[in-house]
């Protein structure tokens, strides 16, 4: 039996508001092995990166734990990272888990040469390590990412968008991690920069066998890179399949509407649905399935019964009443 | 598509349009390097068609649009709207045929204003009609837009809108004086996918409607696919291609648009990309050589020996029916479809 490297289980996080609680991770669970790569998909505001922070526990002040668990597996042994003290949390913070942040010029002191800057970082979590030994490890990073080694004597400023995004992925390699949470790590990137980034990414999340989780909104870009895909509406997770079957057999309305609402550049020119209305406010989320005020084949239950989420098939997650069947969607693609 | 036209006017003629910015200027000193931000660009719209801008950030197709909506003034060249220069029109004249939507729904609109003062303000500067046929105008228009019942929205400010429903109030505000056409500059791209395929729609719809052209300036090429019958290509300052819609995305021919149709992931886990043939990286065209803008990356350069090196930048020849290339090896068919 395989373990995963990381199990979540009901993952829950409320903002705290003058207004109430804001719902934005309620409920979410998912488990990951090395080498696989998820993708959370989902629009602004479903709370997609509340996620990753909640995993890493950096969060806000009015951020609220609600419950659940990370399981994280540390050499075969299950830990909670949700019930650590903050100063074993920080033993796992970029050893076991670490991130690659959106906005990629912000995360580079820009006083700092960036080499310094990753070398800081291996020594902040390994104090042992010689400070050559760091050097050559930063050295073999800014290869692996295909950044000239002489750059590490370089500071931000004297990097492109691209570099600097290279950079910031070199750094969360630093300390070796098991599992990597890419949030949105190219989307201020134009497309040829984008398109090697993605490309070094997954060559080296494959040869590193890492655990990917990458989030994004953009439906091309985690199908490109998604081995499974988890699709995220209003704090929850809606369903969540490897990719093939979330594009070619999506069961819930929201991941199918989602799926043909893209518009792709190459094939036949599709027709593109729409999907009605605007995502719900996460203080106060409607009753029921949040998805139901948005959806063409809602009734009266959808309305008042949230559907639990579940394994349908082997590796096929749902929450939905009303599983969109292949005559349904083919239905639909027809009209 | 082209013999449609026939018999309907040029809407819009831009001919060798250049935008130069100073780039490093000290203080009271005079330019010494300029960034060709938009650097001989030429194309004609007709009545009733979309043109697609598209390239990448820094290419030049914001400015372009700015100059054509008269918010830049140009370095050289010349645009013409209905075959009259636009500097002959005075503002309120040509504002009325020129409208734009702005890219964020967040900033372009007043937050201190009404939707209904929003969209009737180009009315008042205008001077059209009395205040009940400019209520009954703009409540025409949000319902067309969407928005309904629209009496519920004419008293809210934009804060209480989403920022579909503010994009939509920015197109309503672009259609109240019926223009013939709008510069549309990256509407769609601040919006979430389950609510820009609505204002994409949307779009198309209103098009019909009013009879109206679009220049839709977007950096995607998917999105472009549904919103115009034409698209140019930008590279650094320069048109490199220009085709119709899917003559384009089927048979591209200038190595940048080859690369930059390969860099653009495809919304589908089974389809596999060919790597984007393409080297280095995009610069700031200040004070450029005279020779192709995209021979530094160009992994033909060399086809025609020292050709692409020593000649000045290509000219936009029509190599099939329609379809516009600015690329020496594709002029001598060393790059074929």
């Amino acid at each position: 039996m395989i373990v995963p490297v990381i199990k979540v289980e009901n993952l829950k996080m409320y903002y705290k508001t003058k207004m109430g609680y804001v719902q934005a991770v309620d409920g979410i669970s998912f488990e990951l092995e090395a080498g696989e790569s998820l993708g959370i998909v989902g629009e602004s505001g479903c709370g997609k990166t509340s996620v990753s922070m909640t995993l890493l526990r950096t969060l806000p002040e009015n951020a609220h734990f609600m419950g659940g668990h990370v399981w994280f597996n540390d050499n075969g042994k299950m830990v909670d990272l949700t019930q650590l003290p903050e100063d074993e949390m920080r033993h796992y913070r970029w050893r076991g888990i670490s991130m690659v942040f959106q906005a990629a010029m912000n995360s580079l002191n820009p006083v700092y040469k960036v080499g310094d800057q990753i070398v800081e970082a291996i020594l902040n979590h390994y104090p042992d390590t010689p400070i050559d030994q760091a050097k050559a490890k930063v050295a073999k990073l800014f290869e692996l990412v295909t950044l000239d080694p002489k750059r590490m004597e370089q500071y931000p400023h004297q990097y492109s968008g691209g570099m600097k995004q290279r950079a910031v992925i070199a750094l969360s390699l630093a300390c070796d991690p098991k599992v990597i949470i890419a949030d949105e790590p190219t989307t201020a990137l134009d497309v040829i920069v984008q398109d090697k980034i993605l490309r070094e990414l997954k060559k080296i999340q494959k040869e590193l066998n890492m655990a990917m989780i990458y989030i994004s909104h953009d439906i091309a870009v985690i199908a490109e890179v998604s081995d499974k895909i988890a699709v995220m509406y209003a704090g929850k997770f809606v369903e969540e399949a490897d990719s093939t079957t979330i594009f070619k057999r999506p069961m819930h309305p929201y991941t199918f509407l989602l799926m043909n609402a893209f518009p792709s550049h190459v094939g036949p020119k599709k027709k593109l649905f729409t999907i009605p209305g605007e995502p719900p406010n996460l203080l106060n989320p409607p009753k029921g399935c949040r998805f139901a005020p948005r959806c063409p084949w809602a009734d009266n239950r959808c309305r008042e019964q949230d559907p639990e989420y579940v394994e349908v098939e082997k590796g096929h997650y749902l929450a939905c009443w009303h599983p969109l069947t292949e005559e349904v969607r083919q239905n639909e693609l027809r009209k | 598509m082209s013999l449609e036209n026939k018999g309907k006017k040029t809407l819009l003629e831009v001919k060798n349009l250049k935008k130069y910015f100073p780039a490093e200027r000290a203080l009271f000193a005079r330019a010494k390097h300029f960034v060709h931000a938009v650097d001989d660009v030429s194309f004609e719209l007709i009545e009733g068609e979309s043109l697609g801008l598209v390239g990448e950030s820094g290419c030049g197709k914001t400015t372009t649009g700015r100059m054509i909506v008269r918010l830049e003034t140009p370095t050289d060249g010349i645009i013409k709207v209905y075959e009259k220069n636009i500097n002959e029109y005075n503002r309120m004249e040509y504002h009325s045929m020129v409208q734009m939507i702005f890219q964020d729904p967040y900033e372009s609109l007043n937050p201190r204003m009404t939707i209904f003062d929003i969209i009737a303000e180009p009315l008042n500067i205008h001077n059209v009609g009395t205040l009940e046929e400019r209520e009954e105008r703009v409540m025409k228009l949000l319902s067309e837009v969407g928005l309904t019942p629209p009496d519920s929205f004419l008293w809210r400010y934009p804060h209480e809108l989403s920022g579909g429903q503010r994009q939509r109030v920015a197109i309503a505000r672009a259609l109240v004086l019926n223009p013939k056409l709008i510069v549309a500059d990256e509407p769609t791209s601040m919006l979430d996918v389950s609510v820009r395929t609505g204002v994409m729609q949307l779009m198309m719809q209103l098009q019909e409607e009013h009879s109206v052209s679009y220049l839709y300036i977007t950096h995607d090429l998917a999105v472009a696919r549904y919103m115009v019958n034409r698209i140019a290509v930008m590279y650094l300052g320069k048109i490199v291609e220009l085709a119709e819609t899917e003559e384009l995305l089927s048979h591209p021919l200038h190595p940048y648009t080859k690369a930059l149709m390969d860099a653009v992931p495809v919304p589908d886990p089974e389809y596999k990309r060919s790597e984007p043939n393409i080297v280095g990286n995009i610069s700031v065209p200040i004070d450029p050589p005279p020779i192709c803008r995209f021979y530094d990356r160009c992994p033909f350069r060399e086809v025609l020996g020292n050709r692409c090196k020593v000649e000045e930048h290509p000219p936009l020849k029509e190599v099939a029916p329609g379809h516009y290339v600015a690329c020496y090896a594709v002029h001598e068919g060393k790059i074929m479809k």
